[in-house]
């Protein structure tokens, strides 16, 4: 018989985060203070983060302990499955051994339960009533409001205002779950009044809905803020998965040769691939493989290197040390919303700068194919995100199915794609392409869009 | 909304990696120099900062803002 799933079980799920701070070969930079010049402290963060996050988020430890109420509620929904996608490899004709570890099946549909419940929780110990935050397409948000609903703590999202306006069905699952859900800008702070002002129609952008949730968290002592990616404290909180599944695939008697994943801030895959990578640190496994995916139109590792040495040529010199978009974000026509997040997790960026990942950019045609096939074979609709995985994934059996090689590849599966259909629609009717010359936009730009200096 | 957004992500400037992204497909340099000044275009390429720091820039802002209020 062919096994397929690797189920733990509950009393065998992890009990504590794996911190990669405590192994990493050259320690994190220390961020600066932008006023002081010194090291940014404890002080600086409190007014938007409980001071056991703030502890993690420097911690050097490499064991930090998951708090019994908060493995109550992971047990909810955690383990989750390990699969082994025979019918996949059997439709690539490869020798490959292709597992997913599939985050999908929680009550939000992705891995960011796994951070939004744990700062739920430590917020709620240090008698904090509200978070707030801000959401693009809605995934965060709703993890969020999730787990507001599991600790009791309101939570009020900011969405930025073209995704609540088009993606309603986060935004009412949000409100499902409890949380205020209100629409960035908004008159709720100066900054989105300020903004309204100046430009009453503005769709948004994910570097204004954070200046509405800091505000208003910085402007209520029982109010905090809290962010869903790029933070060691949230890759720290994602490391579960991994952990999990270093026991299921010892369960399948295997060992990654190859890990990929998606990396928009990096939390998923952070989780998933940090619990491995010690072994390639420690020399245990100097052949492992990690490899970061993002999306060929917009990424934020590959095409930033690229764009250093086009920087240059213009006359300009942006600065590379973080991998990011930028501060500001208005939500993408391309379809994988998470993955334009405008920041890259300092630990993978330290990583890859290290030589211990790499990075590879796709086209977003090909990851939408990927994930059509993944569906027909696996059947599981997949959220774009974790879409560019399974072309990575599918391009390296390839690779196995001509150079004979028996190899075994690990996909972290971020999520389902339920609310994501009309991406697939799109697909399916031959109207998703990579690029389009934006002729009318261009034509008009000038004319429809007001400037408003920063 | 592909290239409105890719125009106004940065604080409503264009996203620093637009050159990249787009050139290829249009003539984005000339589209650029024709439409921001070099100041502009000097603001959109600044150095991106650390998520952390950025954070504690807004919550100084942020703590600015309820000073004037209160
Ligand atoms: C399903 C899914 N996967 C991946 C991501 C990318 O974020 P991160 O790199 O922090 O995991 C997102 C972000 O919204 C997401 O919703």
């Amino acid at each position: 018989m062919e096994k397929t799933i690797y189920d733990l079980d509950q009393k065998d799920m992890p009990t504590h985060w794996y911190n990669i701070q405590a192994d990493l070969p050259e320690p994190l930079p220390p961020v600066l203070h932008p006023g002081t010049g010194k090291p940014i402290g404890p002080e600086d963060l409190a007014p938007l983060f409980p001071m056991e996050l703030i502890k993690q988020e420097v911690s050097t430890e490499r064991w930090i302990e998951i708090p019994e109420e908060l493995q109550a509620v992971y047990r909810t929904w955690r383990p989750t499955r390990l699969h082994r996608a025979h019918r996949l490899e059997k439709a690539l004709d490869t020798p490959a051994k292709i597992f997913f570890k599939y985050e999908g099946t929680n009550q939000a549909g992705s891995h960011k339960p796994n951070t939004a419940t744990a700062q739920c929780y430590y917020n709620m110990k240090e008698g904090i009533k509200r978070i707030t935050t801000e959401t693009g397409a809605g995934q965060w948000g709703s993890a969020l409001s999730l787990a507001g609903a599991f600790f009791g703590v309101e939570i009020k999202v900011y969405m930025v205002r073209i995704s609540y306006d088009q993606k309603p069905y986060r935004r009412i699952a949000m409100e499902t779950w409890g949380a205020k859900c209100v629409p960035s800008p908004s008159p709720d702070t100066k900054a989105g009044r300020d903004m309204l002002e100046k430009w009453p129609d503005c769709p948004g952008s994910l570097g204004l809905a954070i200046s509405e949730a800091v505000e208003e968290a910085v402007s209520r002592d029982d109010t905090h803020y809290s962010l869903g990616s790029v933070l060691n404290h949230v890759l720290l909180h994602q490391t579960i998965q991994g952990e999990e599944c270093r026991k299921q695939m010892e369960m399948a008697d295997a060992y990654p040769d190859i890990i990929v994943g998606n990396i928009g801030g990096g939390s998923n895959y952070g989780g998933q691939f940090l619990p491995w990578i010690r072994d390639k640190i420690s020399g245990a496994k100097p052949d492992m493989r990690v490899i970061c995916c993002e999306p060929e139109s917009c990424p934020t590792v590959t095409r930033g290197l690229y764009a250093y040495d086009f920087g240059d040529s213009v006359g300009l010199t942006p600065l590379l040390k973080m991998h990011t978009l930028g501060h500001g974000f208005i939500p993408p026509p391309i379809h994988a919303g998470g993955l334009r997040y405008h920041g890259m997790a300092p630990i993978i960026c330290h990583l890859y700068e290290l030589g211990l990942v790499e990075a590879v950019a796709v086209h977003q045609t090909a990851v939408f194919e990927a994930g059509i096939k993944f569906a027909r074979t696996e059947g599981i609709i997949t959220g774009p995100e974790p879409c560019h995985n399974l072309k990575v994934a599918m391009d390296e059996a390839l690779k196995c199915k001509e150079s004979g090689e028996a190899k075994t590849i690990l996909i972290a599966h971020s999520g389902h794609g339920h609310f994501d259909l009309a991406a697939y629609e799109r697909y399916l009717s031959g109207k998703l392409e990579d690029y389009a010359y934006p002729e009318e936009e261009v034509k008009k730009a000038q004319a429809e869009m007001p400037k408003v200096p920063a | 909304m592909n290239f409105l957004f890719c125009r106004t992500e940065n604080n409503m400037l264009p996203c620093r990696w637009m050159a990249g992204c787009w050139q290829g497909h249009m003539e984005i340099l000339t589209f650029l120099e024709d439409h921001y000044t070099k100041e502009e275009l000097e603001q959109i390429f600044v150095p991106p900062k650390p998520k952390i720091e950025s954070l504690v820039s807004l919550v100084e802002k942020a703590k600015k803002a309820k000073k004037r209020n209160d």
